[in-house]
């Protein structure tokens, strides 16, 4: 498949109608930069995130790929702009996150370490414009509300046939490929994410020892 | 709790569903009791993962058994069925049963705007909305729907007529709309509850 340079896709697991168009929505009031096409992918029926990831990834020829959750809401109305300039000014940038960790907890739960995001400003959305100069968190790993990525690398489908840790796992094969993983600076949040007041944690810990067997063990 | 070894004795007492809500408390209690003894009560992260894990099976059974009676008690749309579902919510959150589950969140904001309405329904003979919620599936479709129609105030991206059509659809009130705003992530509340106000309660 030939990669078209000029084309965003954004990707997502779908099994909620009314939280898909009201993610969709917002996407739709993004502005685009001129000769940039974009493409909304949703996978239903997928079997695990890691395997809709890869069909999603598959099925499109964009460069640039936003592997986001549905029940999140990009109010960043430049967000297109800031990732493609980001993208396009540096080569090793392998994926940009919202959210991340500036290093792997050794427990490898994401949330109970420390997690970098905003700024030292805190500006109205209204009045909010990224600048560069605002900078780059440079991490380990980000959180999968909202992954973008400007090389295709393959999802763990085979390690993660569930619904965690699917992340931090495609964050650890990116810095593999010598890739960077980076998180900008936040004056304002680029996003909305109307999570549940819950973790939903059933299968959590299975997939942990799967992510520390595989990622934590090797490294040291 | 004690477990209903006779259950003839019960059954004029309870219906089929609230047997099989009591049935689940019981088995959830004595998969508490076991991990209590095999010392699994320790604090921190990991402990926690692993109480989750075993939790998982019987966490997903009450959730079923208490839907299904929470959907018979919604149909019968009256205050009394209302006190019902507080009851339940009330013993089985007592008893950390329904943390897991957003769904019990929800339903909280839910009883807690029936409350509201029911002191302006003493006060006032003004109606009570929520008796017109039929199934937890339904009061999930109104909860997100009413949020995502407010959190568009607040980003600019609201056509207006569309939430006055669902708020007037479903007979709405203010203090369904507070609450939700309240409860949900929404930054600038007043803004929303202000320009909503102006709109459908003018």
């Amino acid at each position: 498949m030939i990669v078209d340079e000029n084309k965003i896709c954004f990707i997502l697991c779908v099994n909620n109608a009314l939280f898909y168009e009201e993610c969709v929505r917002y996407i739709q009031q993004l502005l685009v930069p001129e000769g940039m096409q974009i493409e909304i992918l949703a996978v239903q029926e997928a079997t695990s995130m890691a395997a809709g990831y890869n069909e999603g990834m598959q099925s499109s020829d964009a460069k640039y790929k936003v592997y986001m959750h549905q029940d999140v809401f990009i109010i960043n109305r430049y967000f297109i702009y800031d990732i493609v300039s980001l993208f396009r000014k540096d080569a090793q940038i392998g994926m940009i996150g919202m959210v991340g960790n500036i290093a792997i907890p050794e427990n490898g739960v994401m949330w109970s370490g420390e997690r970098v995001k905003y700024g030292s400003k805190d500006i109205p959305w209204e009045e909010y414009r990224y600048d560069e100069k605002d900078g780059l968190w440079e991490v380990e790993c980000i959180d999968g509300l909202l992954m973008a990525t400007q090389y295709d690398i393959p999802w763990r489908e085979d390690l993660f046939d569930g619904w965690d840790f699917y992340d931090i796992s495609q964050s650890c094969e990116i810095r593999k490929k010598g890739y960077r993983v980076v998180v900008p600076v936040q004056n304002c949040s680029w996003y909305l994410h109307d999570d549940k007041p819950v973790l939903q944690l059933w299968d959590y810990n299975r997939y942990r020892r799967v992510f520390i067997d595989n990622y934590m063990r090797n490294e040291t | 709790m004690e477990h209903l070894e006779n259950k003839d004795a019960w059954k004029d007492m309870f219906s089929i569903e609230e047997m099989n809500i009591l049935d689940a408390v019981w088995e959830f209690e004595q998969l508490r009791a076991v991990m209590l003894q095999e010392g699994e009560e320790a604090a921190g992260i990991e402990a926690t993962l692993q109480r989750v894990e075993r939790e998982k099976a019987i966490s997903f059974q009450l959730k079923g058994v208490l839907f299904e009676q929470i959907n018979i008690l919604l149909e019968k749309e009256s205050i009394v069925a209302w006190y019902e579902i507080l009851t339940w919510y009330q013993w089985l959150n007592a008893k950390q049963l329904l943390h897991r589950f957003w769904e019990f969140h929800m339903l909280k904001i839910f009883l807690d705007v029936f409350i509201a309405e029911l002191k302006e329904f003493y006060n006032s003979q003004t109606p009570i909305s929520v008796l017109l919620f039929h199934s937890m599936t339904e009061l999930s479709e109104v909860y997100f729907t009413t949020v995502f129609l407010l959190r568009r105030i607040e980003y600019g991206i609201a056509p207006v007529d569309e939430i006055v059509d669902y708020i007037g659809k479903y007979r709405l009130s203010l203090i369904y709309i507070q609450h939700i705003v309240n409860e949900s992530k929404i930054n600038d509340k007043e803004k929303v509850i202000k320009t909503v106000e102006s709109w459908c309660f003018a």
